[in-house]
């Protein structure tokens, strides 16, 4: 088996194996300094599975139809679990993002976190490996063993290098998605003993002819899930608890990845394994993803952390996503994925200047701030193209997944059309608000005088990402493209009208 | 004669091991108790082998009273091999705190084994008892095995009596037996339950189940767990937490399968109760407890829920889930009380949740370890507790019982509630007070070490062992 790994297996596997190295050999190393050896191997493993990563990009030919990369390993054959990976135009991004984001917070954590600096470690490189596996995974069981895998990652990364209040955020965080993923483990279980196979490819063809009452059953159990993973309007309050109390590095990575599993899970499960019951909950779901979007952004507009309000924010971006997915159009879906992937960028980029902001002033609160664009130029102009992004202007990277949704949205259901694209203006008041709150105005403490501008680690990070936002915004079309080919095969499906 | 004898040579070889044991130790000084222990693990390791090696088909011997099957050999082995584990355990704690090793410890764990051994085997209901009675006798003097401590004397009195009691209700129920059927051999039993419905066999069956879901601490014949767990001493608890719940839970299922028959429908309603209960009262009992042993009883219960709900389905997949599932549990839990020891000695008898808390920064590889068996025990993937729990599941939805399937995972939600609470208390509190750091001894890094190893890469060699 191990003679023969595909570049997928490869992807999964170096950050893993540089973390169990880490694990393994660190501790006892006779070298000097066990913490540089330690930091050596998390950087090689990364820039390793970077490499592999965009080479997987390059490989991947966005114009075929289907999976790629396709590679298959019996494993555990009994309850149908194989080691079944491959790509497709969606999940091939995903992927490069996760290696960007991981290799991104990794430079970030290392010049930022003081204690535990090995563990950290670990958890990033264990994490980026799930996550990997998540979005390549074509069992189903494996998307869930990778799924649930997260979690242990990110609820210690939560706990341990988290604010404050991070026994209570890393618990609700871990009971909230456990919770909802036991129900997913039910219905899997019981789409296996109905046909006996967990293959993402073949479950399409075999479970829509399920009545549709037990259908129901079974999306409701997925779909709780993913819910609380997106997170959608009653079952996002983990969320914002979560972001405030996590380091940045675990902001970016749940914003900018985990948020994208839900979504992701939506795309790939319940759209092509229940056409007839996600045509039955369709306006639920519409409804709900845009009252979220209403919803979530006058909560934003009220909030005093920088954290929780851009974690709002996150709320009605993803209700975007959802509703896009549920008009069951091709230029919705796309749309939905296009900004997943925006936002995964966008939101990445707004966690990281405010943990740049934090490292220096140590506070969250937007009052405390004040006029520290003199003082940080490089930064305020980094601040303001992601906040432009995430308001969604034309020409970066927002403005198109947006559009697209909300087109669809539209076409489905005028009145939900109109009002989505009116979350857009509230959620234009809360960034500019919170853009001028931070960096224009009076100074609010005298420190701020002090602050020195981006470092060359934190300019890089922020280069790297405002590269990507403004790449996706002007040339969208190479990534749509691909993305499309992805959805067309999914939408024949469904009979739109 | 002497071939019958040859094919109960383990057992035999065992209670030799155990009484020469307790002889020989008369003639050396009491400080190589350790050696000698060690001894006798060596030569339980021998009988371990003879176990697997031997029993080539299966068989049945004084007329028709005493099974050997090839998967019993592989249960003893596996029962006797955990007993060494606490063996091993009580050695090193001894060796901690500089105490002298008594060998009777050794020499009871050793009985109490082999009465489990009898009791697996037994296709007779008197053998049936003296087996268990023997497991259960052994049992009450390891819970009051530290003679110092009240609470230890407490739990040993307390188990005593209860143990006694069901006892009673158990023999009750072979008198039942025996009068409605008029034999007590499982074999005339069974024939007899399969022709009609009788009042008096369903009142004795239910009888001899009721004591056989006490030693499970099944709910609600739980009562007990909790409170010998706390009181008895750790070594004590580790023997009772695995090795005696994996024999139980092989009598329980040998016991369904060749005495009720077609009375199947009544018992395995009563077991899926049990289950239930088991797990219901598990998953909430635990949220208050404060001492680490209390809460592993609560998960000890919550567990025995799991593996009763596959033994409920009353289908061959379902019962090997069942003995998947207590196998999976049992090593994680010997492995748990091994990191507790490593951590406090002496003192694990009394750990609560405030000695651990912020114990990552001094012990980090027990700490990585007691993590990873919680993980595992919350039934997260990759562990083995995922795979277990996934069995347990699979059998139950597909044999049509989904509320049992809902019920399950709604209560490991539950129980990761106060799993985590171990976790939270390790990582992410800061230290209280100075710990004493105690010096890690060879055995229970073994002991650690296999459990820990088997929890983590159960994934890559579970192809062999689950379906």
């Amino acid at each position: 088996m191990f003679l023969n790994l595909s570049l997928l297996s490869l992807n999964i596997l170096i950050p893993f194996v540089a973390g169990a190295y880490i694990i393994l050999f660190v501790g006892k190393s006779n070298m000097g300094n066990r913490q540089a050896h330690g930091v050596y191997a998390a950087l090689v493993g990364s820039i390793l599975s970077l490499l592999s990563s965009l080479w997987l990009f390059i490989k991947f030919d966005p114009s075929i139809s289907g999976f790629q990369f396709i590679e298959q390993h019996q494993w555990i054959q009994s309850i149908g679990l194989d080691w079944y990976l491959g790509v497709d135009g969606v999940s091939v991004y995903f992927i490069l993002l996760i290696s960007v984001l991981s290799f991104l917070c990794m430079i970030f954590t290392l010049s930022s976190v003081k204690i535990y600096i090995k563990e950290v470690l670990i958890c990033l490189l264990f994490l980026q490996s799930a996550c990997i596996g998540a979005f390549a995974s074509l069992n189903l069981l494996l998307f869930y063993i990778f799924f649930e895998v997260v979690l242990i990652p990110m609820y210690l990364m939560i706990g341990i290098w988290g604010g404050e209040d991070r026994l209570y955020a890393a618990l609700k965080f871990f009971l909230y998605t456990f919770f909802g993923s036991v129900f997913f483990l039910v219905s899997l279980i019981y789409i296996f003993s109905q046909s006996g196979s967990f293959s993402m490819i073949d479950l399409p063809q075999q479970l829509p002819s399920l009545p549709l009452s037990l259908q129901k059953w079974l999306w409701l159990g997925i779909f709780i899930s993913l819910a609380i993973k997106v997170p959608m309007f009653p079952v996002h309050t983990w969320l914002p608890d979560a972001h405030v109390q996590a380091p940045t590095a675990g902001s970016v990575l749940l914003a900018g990845i985990l948020l994208k599993l839900g979504g992701y899970g939506v795309f790939r499960i319940l759209l092509p394994f229940f056409p007839a019951a996600c045509e039955y909950f369709a306006n639920y779901v519409l409804a709900l993803s845009v009252l979220a979007i209403i919803y979530a952004s006058l909560v934003a507009f009220a909030q005093s952390d920088m954290k929780k309000m851009i974690a709002y924010s996150s709320v009605a971006h993803m209700g975007y996503v959802t509703a896009g997915m549920f008009t069951f159009s091709n230029s919705g879906i796309t749309g939905a994925v296009f900004q997943m992937i925006s936002h995964g960028v966008v939101s990445a980029a707004l966690f990281f200047i405010v943990g740049i902001l934090y490292e220096r002033h140590h506070t969250k609160e937007i009052n405390k701030y004040g006029g520290v664009a003199p003082f940080m130029p490089k930064l305020a102009a980094f601040f303001m193209l992601f906040m432009l992004a995430s308001i969604g202007l034309p020409g970066l990277s927002g403005f198109v997944g947006e559009l697209l949704t909300m087109l669809s949205i539209f076409e489905v259901n005028r009145a939900l059309g109109v009002i989505s694209a009116l979350g857009l203006v509230v959620g234009a008041i809360y960034m500019l608000r919170l853009y001028r709150a931070l960096m224009f105005g009076e100074m609010k403490d005298s420190s701020i005088a002090s602050f020195a501008d981006l470092s060359t680690i934190e300019a890089s990070i922020l280069l790297v990402l405002g590269v990507l936002v403004i790449y996706l915004g002007m040339a969208p079309d190479m990534v749509l493209r691909g993305i499309s080919i992805a959805v067309e095969s999914l939408t024949e499906f469904y009979n739109i009208n | 004669m002497i071939n019958q004898l040859l094919i109960i040579m383990p057992e035999i070889l065992l209670a030799v091991l155990a009484m020469f044991l307790q002889l020989i130790a008369v003639f050396f000084r009491r400080e190589s108790g350790a050696k000698i222990a060690l001894f006798g693990c060596i030569l339980a390791l021998g009988i371990i082998f003879y176990l697997c090696s031997s029993y080539d088909d299966d068989i049945v011997i004084f007329n028709d009273s005493f099974a050997v099957f090839k998967s019993l050999g592989l249960f003893k082995a596996i029962i006797l091999a955990m007993a060494l584990m606490s063996i091993l355990i009580y050695c090193d704690l001894n060796i901690i705190e500089e105490r002298k090793v008594k060998i009777e410890f050794v020499t009871l764990v050793l009985l109490s084994s082999l009465g489990g051994f009898i009791a697996i085997s037994a296709r007779d209901c008197l053998l049936l008892f003296c087996g268990l009675e023997l497991q259960a006798l052994s049992g009450y003097a390891l819970a009051a095995f530290n003679t110092s401590s009240v609470k230890s004397s407490e739990a040993g009195m307390k188990y005593f009596i209860l143990g006694a009691l069901m006892s009673c209700v158990m023999l009750l129920g072979i008198s039942f037996l025996y009068g409605f059927s008029g034999s007590i051999k499982f074999i005339e039993i069974k024939s007899v339950m399969s022709n009609e419905i009788n009042l008096g066999l369903i009142a004795g069956s239910i009888l001899l189940l009721a004591p056989i879901l006490f030693k499970l601490s099944a709910a609600p014949l739980h009562m007990w767990t909790p409170d010998i767990y706390e009181g008895a001493p750790i070594s004590a608890v580790s023997y009772f937490a695995a090795s005696q719940k994996v024999s139980s839970l092989i009598v329980l299922v040998m016991v369904l399968g060749d005495i009720m028959g077609d009375y199947h429908m009544i018992s395995n309603d009563i077991i899926k109760i049990a289950a239930i209960l088991s797990m219901f009262i598990g998953a909430f009992g635990a949220i208050v407890q404060k001492s680490l042993k209390r809460l592993m009883a609560y998960s000890t219960i919550l567990n025995i829920g799991y593996a009763l709900s596959g033994v409920c389905l009353y289908s061959p997949e379902g019962k090997y889930a069942a003995f998947l599932y207590i196998l999976i549990y049992t090593v994680a839990a010997i492995g748990f009380f091994a990191c507790l020891v490593a951590l406090f000695g002496d003192k694990s008898d009394e750990a609560s949740f405030e000695d651990i808390q912020g114990i990552a920064k001094k012990r980090k590889a027990l700490s990585a370890a007691i993590t990873i068996l919680t993980f595992s025990m919350i039934g997260l993937p990759p562990f083995a507790g995922f795979f277990g729990k996934y069995y347990i599941f699979y059998n139950a939805i597909s044999t049509g019982e989904m509320s049992l399937a809902i019920i399950g995972v709604l209560s490991s939600v539950v129980a990761a509630f106060y799993y985590l609470k171990i976790v939270k208390y390790i990582y992410f509190m800061p230290a209280s007070k100075d710990m004493v750091v105690v010096r890690t001894k060879k055995g229970l890094w073994f002991v650690t070490i296999i459990s820990l190893s088997f929890t983590l890469f159960f994934f890559t060699f579970a192809d062999k062992y689950i379906g």
